[in-house]
């Protein structure tokens, strides 16, 4: 059992009490939305940026933050490995019995996960992008930064995590973005040449 | 409920960088002369598309997942083909008057070439002096 299990328990307590915010949370959690929106930011970052100069150095940005999150995936990957082979640190919201209401609101508004609930992959992804995109326009990060937040209180509303899975999946997606920045620099003539053969058929 | 996904993705991929077009300049890439009518389509486009999915699709047990698979299935689909999309259909557009490309979008290369020229241009301009430099 996670520490933070009654504040998930108030959270996830919410869910019936209108229709209106359920059907909200139901978009916010989905992985329909935050994750779609946050595509759609890169891609206008990469096409939409002035100036030949300032875009190639967004487009390098953005070749850092694709890094950084398969490397973050790849951490919260193989953390929930680690659990199938020790066992899961703790159950998921839904599966909890202090916690009635979660299975409900899971049923009704998302679905059974079957990997481990700790740390939350989602948020590692997300955080992954935020964090990264920061090194290239801080607006951009703000509305991504929101959008985390928005997922955040989604999934646990819909009772799939604890507040603890979704700090854990953020944290590590901040190392892993902090990772990728600094890989891409290291690897900056690589870059440059990625960028500059994607150049040829006007793709960047 | 792939297919469903796929075309959210190709649709919000679509409206995003029309506006993007819009917003840079790269009139190569545009489906509109106007920059407001760029940027008024790309919006409509993205919002309609996220009000549709969402109003028709029903989520919850048994619903859709958009998990990794599915997402990276509707991202390369749908927003490749919309890419896809996006070059090809402004070179259609200005087939018919057809041009030689613009001296400015011949000395930068890649997506600032195609703030005045549309990829067919660029493609057709290449080839021909390719072939002036063979002979």
């Amino acid at each position: 059992m996670p520490p933070d299990w009654e504040l998930s328990g108030w959270i996830t307590d919410l869910y019936g009490n209108s229709a209106f915010l359920d059907e909200l949370m139901k978009v916010l959690a989905s992985n329909y939305f935050a994750p779609k929106v946050v595509v759609l930011i890169g891609l206008f970052i990469w096409f939409g940026t002035r100036g030949s100069v300032h875009r190639e150095r967004n487009q390098k940005v953005i070749v850092g933050v694709a890094v950084g999150t398969m490397l973050g995936f790849l951490i919260a990957e193989s953390l929930c490995l680690f659990q199938d082979h020790v066992g899961d640190f703790w159950t998921r919201p839904y599966d909890n019995e202090r916690i009635p209401q979660a299975y409900e609101a899971m049923n009704a508004l998302y679905f059974p996960l079957s990997d481990s609930s700790f740390p939350s992959n989602a948020m590692c992804g997300l955080a992954a992008i935020a964090a990264g995109i920061g090194y290239a326009t801080r607006r951009a990060a703000v509305v991504i930064w929101v959008l985390v937040i928005l997922w955040a209180l989604g999934r646990m509303y819909v009772g799939v995590h604890y507040p603890i899975d979704i700090a854990g999946g953020i944290l590590i997606g901040c190392a892993a973005a902090f990772v990728g920045r600094k890989l891409a620099l290291a690897f900056d003539p690589a870059v440059t040449s990625l960028l500059r053969c994607a150049r040829r058929f006007y793709l960047a | 409920m792939v297919w469903e996904s796929i075309l959210l993705m190709f649709c919000i991929s679509l409206g995003t960088v029309q506006i993007a077009a819009s917003w840079a300049d790269l009139k190569g890439i545009s489906f509109f002369k106007n920059e407001i009518a760029g940027y008024v389509f790309g919006a409509l486009l993205v919002i309609g598309s996220f009000v549709w999915f969402f109003a028709t699709v029903k989520f919850g047990q048994g619903g859709p997942k958009g998990q990794h698979d599915d997402q990276a299935l509707s991202v390369v689909l749908g927003g490749g083909s919309a890419l896809l999309i996006t070059f090809v259909l402004p070179s259609l557009m200005r087939l018919r008057s057809f041009r030689q490309p613009s001296e400015d979008g011949l000395s930068v290369d890649g997506l600032e070439a195609l703030k005045e020229n549309t990829l067919f241009e660029l493609i057709r301009y290449k080839r021909s002096s390719h072939e002036k430099g063979k002979e």
